[in-house]
């Protein structure tokens, strides 16, 4: 929203330097200061997001190779077929899913669950490094479309945040409910608490 | 820091309603309504970290009374000579100071983006701005301090693994 010029009013210089344009409103260099002032800790932070969100997503793609490879594939392996500990025990020998797949899709899971929350440490820092591009844009053009880019790129920042507490939250109550449902569920089908 | 007031300007009428003060400069209302949309979200997850600051002084608390009592000598001493307890509550202790001073900052930047709302000052958009970059700078810190440790920690157990290793003969020929 920008004010109305007056053409009677006296003529006064642009202390705060250049705009972008001739109608664009001048963001008070104290607010630009302060959000200068900010910068180089936002983008710090985006970096280090970068950095993990690479690392996990780095490990995902290893697990997930190393998961089809077929290294993991127990059936035909010696270390597990020849060894009378699983072959003469009915509860792996007589479970191929077990036998054949389990390390490999244990692996896949891993690998999954890295992904997903290198997508998830992803937007975060999309968001941070657009925060620092964006003030830095202010400083140089001190508009206030610049000024509002800014700040909609740390509210969407935060509300990321806010919204997968909430995710977090919810899961880890479901986990707790969860965990005591199967425990009364165990004892109510006669499996004995040890003492 | 604020233009400097012109005595020889034409009078002005005042398009954004009331302001704090005669000579406070008007924040635009797009920039007011981004922070207000924002406001809930760090208010919100500054309360939930007031929520886990008080859940880690009250953890701190109770090892320390456990420690106090003397209960965990009783039951097994373990490698700190039945100390863990209280070397537990002092690292629950000293997290909770630490995630204070964020939960302070990220509380007053939504006050500020409140007061912002309702006089829609510059000095109060500068307020809040600083706020919020007290708190990015405080993460920042800590979490240079945090890699630092990693490393110092990386350093630490390669060298005393070198050094038992050396110890046990694993490197003599």
């Amino acid at each position: 929203m920008e004010s109305p010029a007056n053409p009677f009013s006296t003529p006064a210089a642009n202390l705060y330097g250049s705009t972008s344009g001739g109608a664009v409103e001048p963001v008070a260099a104290s607010t630009i200061a302060q959000l200068a002032g900010t910068k180089p800790w936002i983008r710090f932070m985006s970096v280090i997001l970068w950095l993990v969100c690479g690392l996990l997503g780095f490990f995902s793609v290893m697990y997930a190779l190393a998961a089809l490879s077929g290294a993991f594939d127990m059936a035909d392996n010696p270390v597990f077929k020849n060894n009378p500990a699983f072959k003469n025990n009915p509860a792996f020998a007589n479970n191929p899913f077990f036998m054949t797949n389990m390390m490999r899709n244990m692996m896949l899971g891993l690998s999954m669950y890295l992904g997903v929350f290198a997508l998830l440490t992803l937007y975060p820092a999309v968001k941070l490094w657009n925060y620092a591009n964006s003030i830095a844009r202010l400083m140089a053009s001190r508009s206030i479309t610049d000024l509002d880019a800014a700040l909609t790129d740390q509210r969407r920042y935060w509300k990321f945040n806010g919204i997968m507490t909430i995710i977090g939250i919810c899961m880890v109550a479901i986990g707790i409910i969860g965990f005591f449902a199967w425990i009364v569920t165990a004892v109510q089908s006669g499996m004995k608490v040890p003492r | 820091m604020e233009s400097p007031a012109n005595p020889y300007s034409t009078p002005a009428a005042n398009l954004y309603g009331s302001t704090s003060g005669g000579a406070g400069e008007v924040v635009a209302a797009s920039t007011i309504a981004l922070l207000s949309a924002t406001k809930p979200w760090v208010r919100f997850l500054s309360v939930l970290m007031w929520i886990g600051v008080a859940f880690m002084l009250l953890a701190a608390l109770g090892m320390g009374v456990v420690s106090m009592m003397g209960i965990a000598k009783q039951v097994k001493p373990g490698p700190l000579g039945g100390m863990e307890f209280l070397v537990l509550a002092v690292i629950y202790g000293v997290m909770s100071f630490i995630y204070i001073y964020p939960a302070i900052k990220l509380w007053k930047y939504a006050n500020r983006i409140g007061s912002l709302g309702a006089t829609r000052s510059v000095a109060d958009l500068d307020s809040a701005l600083n706020e919020q970059r007290s708190f990015w700078k405080f993460i920042g810190v800590m979490t240079i301090i945090m890699l630092s440790l990693y490393v110092v920690a990386i350093i630490g157990f390669v060298a005393v693994g070198a050094g038992a290793a050396m110890k046990s003969g694993a490197f003599s020929h």
